[in-house]
């Protein structure tokens, strides 16, 4: 297997000092401006990301609606045989899931039944770590699965763009490498604090005198000032244009929304991240969930149908995860509690499409503590999109070895 | 030379002499560490800008007199003044009305769905305003007290023994728990940590009210231990279990806000913790917490950490946490010791850690003077940039360092600064304070700058700042721990321009006070601003 390339920014001053061929101190900026041709290129795949956050129901989404055991554990959030979206004779779709049915008939959906990990953690804050960093089981973990790839894959590249979180203030975990991190866009505008050029031009060159100093607190705050500068450029002349797609209103509409735009616009970013919140269902269930999936339905299927629009689907793979599944057996809210197992899903048009795996028994004595147990585990995925969508060996991103599962078509 | 401090650091190292040093010092290691390691400041090192990185790191900086006052206190009168500032007296504030306490069954009992609904809808408004009413009487008592360490180890506490407001759901309780931390600000750990686990917002806050002897809940003693007292490795997965037994019963009184010991919940049986039986109860765990070796280091590493910097050395931790011990867990003796280190005004230290969201904030506020603030208004600025008072992100609090600084957070800083500035640019006819709070609290942008006016030109006359250099070196000197190299300092002249005579500038009123709050905003914005 080939060995991790991960250079580190010093020696990327190092070789670009030797690259130009100047002595003293070379500004951050210049080289990264020297080593850009090694970055992304527009043409190439993209990752999406969406996280559905707080737990979700999978059994909600995706129903054995004709398992008498699903109907003796569920009384009042219970999706009746007769209003699911039959797929078989076994399971059903959310009634608000008309667009994920849609993909379906057209080969851009796969659900992946089950999925879960060993020892599964039921607290939203560790079990969110434990899926963001795939490798690292132990406490406070320092980097991300999606972090690592941008390591291993670009390495020396320093581009602010390579990554970006849409509709968030923080990088997830997820996106945190070594090397690299990511941009965080909730409104284009956010990214300029001025609308005055000339204190931005010397504001730009107060940055450019920190930025490859000495001290190294100096130096990162400087680069991330540069960096933020130089993405807002690229962003803001993308997000101006204007175009058709219709969307529905909702958050999670809006954050597609803006990744759509933003391929259609022919950034370099490899990786995209959204996330739809408000999972935690403790009580009332039904009526919040029922919302949720209609604004989940409606949401992914106008983006998919944007990126058919602009021809770009192709190139777009997208994963929907949640950090557990929840409770079999109902509270006493009319909600659930956390769980564990639950299903992924996969959107696009590379995707091998249909229902992967068995879905996990509900029978009392093949739970796990009251909870279903998995079958696939969520790195086999992660190794899947890893070695067929993003062309990069998983060992060194995950630490381990998986089996890559066949949910990609190649 | 240093009669109070000398004298101190004799009885420390003789304290290490006695029977305590096998305790603290790994086997092998010498004796001498600590000496050089902890070694004071010489007085003659003691400068204007040592003066003001201990009144930054032990306070929120202030503007140049209050640290040319501190300078000629010497060394040890600073530290003293600083530390022992419950000598001095409290700025009056008046903590904002109680709220009613939730509808209590019974009344509840009575109503049908949709008033119980209202009823608690409108408790709910309550509370978000009182909580917002908190966050502007604390962010008030940060720029205004006489006791800037009170108020920064209040920070410190409210990051170590996290609650979040939307968890607890209880105003008071929040604000009861702030000042909790205010009467141990810097005093004794033993005593803060028995309150701690008698305390309603944290007993809310790691679910503590469902620890009962039927079904034990581990959330407050794993957290006790992990996070507020030991660290990880210092227990063990049982002690965590028999300690979540020890704390049971430990409940809140939910209509009062009170705690309650629910003795039918508690488990009066036998536990073992840290190899010692008996039918131990929260407050006797706390005590043998305490006993352990590994809890005065715990505290020692977390306070040099956030005073400091991130990377102590192990002999510098054994030293600190010898003084702790010393003193039976008195907070002030350590405190003092710390800032009087060589250590504390070394490069490693000094100019290099990034600045928090409330020290950006309240530390730009006290440096240039202004007092009279919008405290809802700064508390949102600090949202923005990532520190929401009363919502640490999660139990561990706010990790700080480089986390504080990335594409949002950055703008939002400078978005401040950018708010700041304008109410100094502002005409002095124009400025009313009253007019930009209201404009606010409806929900204007939430990072806006505090109501006060800022007068540049006043500002400079009282500095003796007249010429452009004179001008940029007096703001550099007051706003910067890390000095201006000479290119930036060439670009902040060439910026500033040419001034008019000061015999002019009655005239040119409005004209300067542009200029100087363009370079201000300058200043404000650039990387070194991000770091004390």
């Amino acid at each position: 297997m080939r060995k991790p390339l991960i250079i580190t920014r010093r020696q990327v001053l190092e070789r670009g000092l030797g690259l130009i061929g100047v002595g003293g101190a070379l500004p951050g900026f210049l080289v990264r401006t020297a080593l850009a041709g090694a970055a992304a290129q527009s043409n190439e795949r993209i990752f999406v990301v969406l996280q559905l956050e707080g737990g979700h129901d999978g059994l909600s989404a995706v129903v054995p609606y004709a398992d008498d055991n699903y109907a003796k554990a569920r009384r009042t959030t219970r999706i009746a045989a007769d209003q699911v979206i039959r797929l078989d004779e076994y399971l059903g779709l959310h009634p608000a899931l008309g667009g994920l049915k849609q993909l379906h008939d057209q080969s851009e959906l796969a659900i992946v039944q089950g999925v879960g990990y060993p020892n599964p953690n039921r607290s939203h804050f560790r079990s969110m770590d434990i899926w963001h960093s795939a490798d690292n089981m132990g406490p406070s973990p320092q980097h991300g699965w999606l972090g690592r790839f941008a390591d291993q894959a670009f390495p020396g590249v320093s581009d602010p763009t390579l990554a970006v979180m849409v509709g968030g203030e923080q990088a997830p975990l997820a996106l945190r490498g070594k090397d690299h991190g990511a941009l965080c866009l909730r409104r284009p505008e956010g990214l300029k604090w001025t609308r005055d050029r000339r204190l931005a031009e010397s504001y730009q060159k107060m940055n450019k005198l920190a930025d490859g100093s000495s001290s190294s607190s100096l130096d990162f705050v400087a680069r991330t000032a540069l960096d933020t500068d130089e993405a807002a450029e690229t962003v803001l002349a993308i997000a101006g244009r204007s175009r058709g797609a219709s969307y529905p209103s909702t958050p999670l509409a809006e954050s597609l929304q803006m990744v759509a735009n933003l391929i259609a616009g022919g950034m370099k970013t490899r990786v995209y991240y959204v996330v739809q919140r408000g999972f935690d269902t403790h009580s009332g269930q039904r009526q919040r969930h029922d919302r949720l999936m209609s604004e989940l339905g409606g949401a992914v299927a106008a983006f998919q149908r944007d990126l058919a629009q602009q021809q770009n689907s192709q190139r777009v793979l997208t994963l929907a995860f949640s950090e557990f599944g929840r409770r079999v057996a109902e509270n006493a809210s009319g909600g659930t509690d956390h769980g564990a197992a639950g299903p992924v899903f996969l959107f696009g048009p590379s995707v091998l499409p249909g229902i992967i795996g068995k879905h996990p028994s509900l029978a009392a004595s093949d739970l796990d503590r009251g909870d279903l147990a998995h079958a696939i585990d969520f790195r086999s995925i992660y190794a899947a999109v890893l070695e067929r969508w993003l062309n990069v060996p998983h060992g060194a991103v995950l630490g381990d070895a998986f089996t890559p599962l066949d949910c990609i078509r190649t | 030379m240093l009669p109070h401090l000398r004298g101190s650091y004799r009885a420390i190292c003789l304290a290490l002499f006695v029977a305590n040093v096998p305790l603290l010092l790994p086997a092998g290691e010498s004796g001498s560490a600590p000496d050089k390691q902890c070694a004071p400041l010489a007085a003659a090192d003691w400068d204007y800008a040592k003066a003001r990185h201990l009144l930054s790191r032990a306070g929120f900086g202030g503007p140049p007199e209050e640290i040319e006052r501190l300078q000629a206190m010497g060394l040890e009168g600073a530290v003293r003044y600083l530390v022992e500032f419950q000598e001095l007296p409290e700025v009056a504030f008046d903590p904002p009305p109680e709220v009613s306490r939730p509808p209590s069954p019974a009344e509840l009992q009575e109503l049908n769905e949709e008033q119980r609904r209202q009823l608690r809808r409108r408790y709910m408004q309550q509370q978000r305003a009182h909580m917002l009413d908190v966050r502007a009487w604390w962010v008030r008592r940060m720029v205004e007290s006489s006791r800037p360490l009170e108020e920064k180890m209040v920070l410190f506490w409210h990051g170590h023994f996290t609650s979040g407001a939307r968890t607890v759901r209880d105003s008071q309780a929040m604000f009861d728990q702030n000042q909790l931390f205010r009467r141990y600000a810097a005093g004794n750990f033993r005593r803060l940590l028995h309150s701690v686990v008698h305390d309603p917002a944290m007993l809310r806050y790691l679910d503590n009210n469902n620890n009962s002897r039927q079904h034990p809940n581990e959330n407050l003693a794993r957290e006790l231990m992990e996070l507020f007292s030991l660290g990880e490795g210092n227990y063990t997965e049982q002690d965590v279990q028999e300690a979540a037994r020890a704390l049971t019963g430990y409940h809140v009184d939910r209509m009062a806000g009170r705690f309650r010991f629910a003795s039918r919940a508690h488990d009066p049986g036998d536990k073992t913790i840290f190899g010692k039986t008996s039918s131990f109860d929260g407050d006797q765990l706390v005590e043998l917490i305490l006993e352990q070796p590994a809890s005065a280091r715990w505290l020692a590493h977390k306070l040099f950490v956030f005073f400091v910097h991130d990377s102590p050395d192990e002999a510098t931790i054994d030293h600190l946490a010898a003084v702790l011990r010393q003193h039976d867990y008195e907070i002030a003796p350590m405190l003092k010791t710390m800032f009087g280190m060589a250590e504390f005004y070394s490069p490693r230290s000094m100019g290099q850690q990034i600045k928090s969201p409330a020290q950006l904030t309240i530390g730009s506020l006290r440096a240039l003077g202004i007092e009279k603030v919008d405290g809802r208004a700064v508390a949102a600025a600090m949202g923005s940039m990532g520190q929401e008072l009363f919502e640490p992100p999660n139990v561990k609090g706010w990790d700080g360092g480089r986390a504080w600084i990335n594409s949002n957070w950055l703008v939002a800083r400078h978005r401040f600064a950018a708010g700041l500035v304008a109410a100094v640019a502002e005409e002095p006819a124009r400025a009313k304070p009253r007019d930009r709070v209201k404009k606010r609290d409806r929900g204007g942008e939430a990072a806006g700058a505090p109501a006060a006016r800022f007068d540049a030109v006043a500002w400079c006359q009282q500095h003796k700042a007249f010429s452009p250099e004179a001008v940029v070196d007096q703001l550099a000197s007051a706003l910067l721990t890390v000095p201006l190299t000479s290119e930036e300092r060439a670009e902040f002249v060439k910026k500033l321009g040419d001034l008019p005579p000061s015999s002019e500038w009655g005239e040119a009123n409005e004209q300067v006070q542009k200029q100087v709050a363009n370079l201000l905003l300058l200043m404000m914005t650039m990387p070194a601003y991000q770091l004390t």
